[in-house]
C-alpha cells in the first residue's frame, strides 16, 4: 500500500517503533479507581485538631494562673520552700502600722543566728528581728556586711554584737520578673532545625479508588528541614508576652504510600514523592513565664503560623498550630539566648492536584534564638 | 509468549496480582504509544488511563492470548484516536508555514540524526492534532491510508494530504532545529 518509501518515514519508524516511556507511578491507582467502586478507608490518628485543643486545655489546667503549682524551691533561696515563705507572708498584717513595721524581737542567744533558715523556723516572725550572735562569734567591727538574699529580705549592717535581720513582707510576685524587666520590647532572630512527619489519607473529593494506604504506621516518612524567623516580643504583663515574627522555611517532603485494589491485599503500587518546599510565613506566639528567674526563665509557648508555599497555588496556604517549651538565658546584659523545642501541627491538610491523597505534616523542631532587649 | 498467555488467562480470572504484573509488563511500551499520539504528558496520561481501563475490562474477551501484544496496542491506538476524534476536523485544518518549505533537499535527514528521541518526540507533539494522529498511524504504526480513513472517518485522500502536510511541517521544524543547532555551535549571528 505504501508506494514510495520515504527516508523520513524510515528514520521515524526506527526511532519510535520500540519507543517506551515511563508513566507516573500513581496512574495504576487511578486505573484501579476506574475499574472499581469508590470507597474510602481513612487512617486518622485522632483528629489532630482535637489533639491540639485537648493539649492546650491540659496545659492551661496544669499551668494556668491560679492552678499552677509553684516551684517547691527558689533558686535564690534553696533551703526554704515557697510554702514556708507564703505561710510567713500570710501571717503578716495586711496593713501594718509604722510601729508594727519596726517591731523588734530579741531572740535568745541560745538560738543560732541562722535560725531563720533552719528547719525549726515557724512563720510567726515579725518584720524585724534582732538575732543575738553566738558567743565568741566574731562580728567584724567597722566592716558592715550587707547581704541581699531575696528581694525583701536583707541582713542589715552589723556594727554591734547583735545581728539584725530585717524582714519585709514577702510577696510571691517578687519571684516573678521584676517590674519592667520583661516589659522592655525585644527583637529576636532564630534558627529552627526541624523534622517533618506526614499523615496521609485519601482525598474524599477525588474520583479515585484508594482502598487502603500503607503509610507505615500512619506516619509515612520524615525528613529534615529548617526555618529562620525574625521579629519582636511585646510584653502583655509580667507573665505573658506576645512574640510575632516573619519566617522562611524550607523542608523536603518525602512520602510513600501504597494503593490497594478492591478485594485484594496484594495488588498495588508504591508511590513515592520527593519535593523540596519553600515557604514564607507569619507567626504569632504567646509565651507564658511559668518559671521566671533572675538567671534563666522558662516559658510555655503556644501559637499559630500561617505559611505560604513559594511558587504554589494560594490554596496550599498552611495554618500551623504550635506548642513549645522555651528556656531563656541571658548571655549579655541585653542579649538573651533561648532554646525552644516545638511541636507543630498543620491544621489544614495539603494536597497537590495530581495526588489522590491529602497530607498533614507534623513538625518537631528546636528553635535556637537570640533576643535583644531594647531599652533598660 | 507462553508466560504472557498464562498471565492473560490469570487476568481474565480477575487475579489482582496478575493484573499488576500485566500492568508493569506493558506500561512503558503503551505509555510510549500514548505520548506519541498526545500533545502533552497530561493528555498522554489521560489516554493511558482510559486505555488500560479498557484493557482490563476487555481482556476477558480475548480469545487468543498469544496475540496480546497486538491487541493491547490496538486498544491504545483506538483510545488515542477516540480521544482526539471529538476535536478533529480534518477538512478544516489550516495550512501552516510548511508551504514555504518544499522538500528540495535531504538536509533534514542529516539534522534528524543529530537530534535525540526526546527532541523528535517534541516535534511530533507540536504537530496539529490531525497531522499528528495520521503521521503516527501511517509512519510509525504502519497503518495504510484506507485503514486510516476507516479509523478516522475520513477519505483516503484526506489522510494522504494530512500526512503530506505533517511531513512538510516536520521537515521545516527539523531545518529550524538544524539552524538553531548551527548557531549554537558557531555562536550568535552578528
Amino acid at each position: 500500500m505504501k508506494n514510495k518509501p520515504d527516508p523520513l518515514d524510515n528514520k521515524f519508524r526506527e526511532r519510535f517503533s520500540d519507543f517506551q516511556a515511563e508513566p507516573d507511578e500513581a496512574l495504576l491507582a487511578k486505573i484501579q479507581a476506574r475499574l472499581n467502586p469508590y470507597t474510602h478507608r481513612t487512617q486518622t490518628i485522632f483528629g489532630p485538631s482535637v489533639w491540639l485543643v485537648s493539649s492546650t486545655l491540659v496545659f492551661l489546667a496544669l499551668w494556668g494562673d491560679g492552678l499552677m503549682p509553684l516551684p517547691s524551691h527558689t533558686n535564690e533561696f534553696p533551703d526554704k520552700t515557697i510554702t514556708e515563705l507564703e505561710a510567713y507572708q500570710n501571717h503578716q498584717p495586711q496593713k501594718p502600722t509604722n510601729h508594727q513595721n519596726h517591731h523588734t524581737e530579741i531572740i535568745p542567744r541560745s538560738r543560732k543566728d541562722t535560725a531563720f533558715f533552719s528547719s525549726d523556723y515557724t512563720p510567726t516572725l515579725p518584720d524585724t528581728i534582732k538575732i543575738a550572735s553566738r558567743e565568741n562569734a566574731p562580728i567584724p567591727e567597722n566592716q558592715p556586711f550587707y547581704i541581699s538574699i531575696i528581694p525583701g529580705i536583707e541582713f542589715s549592717p552589723a556594727k554591734n554584737p547583735e545581728t539584725i535581720l530585717k524582714l519585709t513582707k514577702i510577696n510571691t510576685h517578687a519571684l516573678s520578673p521584676q517590674p519592667g524587666e520583661n516589659k522592655a520590647p525585644r527583637l529576636f532572630i532564630s534558627l529552627k532545625p526541624q523534622m517533618n512527619y506526614y499523615h496521609i489519607r485519601p482525598d474524599k473529593k477525588d474520583d479515585i479508588l484508594v482502598r487502603d494506604i500503607d503509610a507505615g504506621k500512619f506516619l509515612s516518612a520524615q525528613r529534615l528541614g529548617w526555618s529562620i524567623q525574625m521579629g519582636g516580643y511585646l510584653a502583655l504583663n509580667d507573665r505573658f508576652s506576645l512574640r510575632v515574627g516573619a519566617s522562611y522555611t524550607q523542608w523536603k517532603q518525602t512520602w510513600q504510600y501504597t494503593f490497594n485494589a478492591v478485594n485484594s491485599g496484594e495488588i498495588g503500587t508504591l508511590f513515592t514523592q520527593n519535593k523540596t518546599i519553600h515557604a514564607a510565613g507569619l507567626a504569632a506566639d504567646v509565651l507564658y513565664a511559668f518559671r521566671p528567674g533572675k538567671r534563666h526563665t522558662s516559658y510555655w509557648v503556644s501559637g499559630l503560623q500561617v505559611s505560604f508555599p513559594v511558587g504554589a497555588p494560594a490554596l496550599q496556604t498552611q495554618i500551623i498550630g504550635q506548642l513549645g517549651y522555651n528556656w531563656s538565658y541571658p548571655i549579655q546584659k541585653n542579649v538573651i539566648f533561648w532554646a525552644e523545642p516545638t511541636l507543630g501541627i498543620h491544621l489544614n491538610r495539603i494536597q497537590n492536584e495530581t495526588e489522590p491523597v491529602k497530607i498533614r505534616p507534623y513538625t518537631l523542631g528546636l528553635h535556637l534564638g537570640l533576643s535583644l532587649k531594647l531599652g533598660k | 509468549m507462553h508466560i504472557e498467555a498464562d498471565l492473560v488467562k490469570a487476568c481474565q480470572q480477575n487475579d489482582a496480582k496478575a493484573q499488576t504484573t500485566f500492568y508493569n509488563l506493558y506500561k512503558s511500551y503503551l505509555f510510549g504509544i500514548c505520548i506519541r499520539y498526545a500533545k502533552s504528558k497530561e493528555e498522554a496520561e489521560d489516554i493511558f488511563q482510559e486505555a488500560f481501563a479498557r484493557i482490563f475490562e476487555g481482556i476477558k474477551k480475548v480469545k487468543n492470548p498469544e496475540a496480546i501484544d497486538y491487541w493491547v496496542k490496538q486498544v491504545v491506538v483506538n483510545t488515542a484516536i477516540n480521544y482526539y476524534k471529538k476535536h478533529l476536523k480534518f477538512n478544516q485544518i489550516k495550512d501552516y508555514e510548511y508551504l514555504a518549505y518544499q522538500s528540495s533537499n535531504q538536509d533534514h535527514l542529516k539534522i534528524m540524526d543529530d537530534l535525540t528521541t526526546t527532541e523528535l518526540l517534541k516535534i511530533i507533539n507540536e504537530l496539529p492534532d490531525g497531522y499528528r494522529v495520521v503521521f503516527n498511524l501511517y509512519v510509525i504504526d504502519g497503518y495504510t491510508h484506507p485503514e486510516i480513513s476507516k479509523l478516522l472517518g475520513i477519505t483516503a485522500s484526506t489522510s494522504k494530504s494530512q500526512l503530506s502536510r505533517a511531513k512538510e511541517l516536520i521537515r521545516s521544524k527539523l531545518k529550524k532545529c538544524g539552524i538553531t543547532s548551527y548557531e549554537k555551535q558557531t555562536g550568535s549571528i552578528g
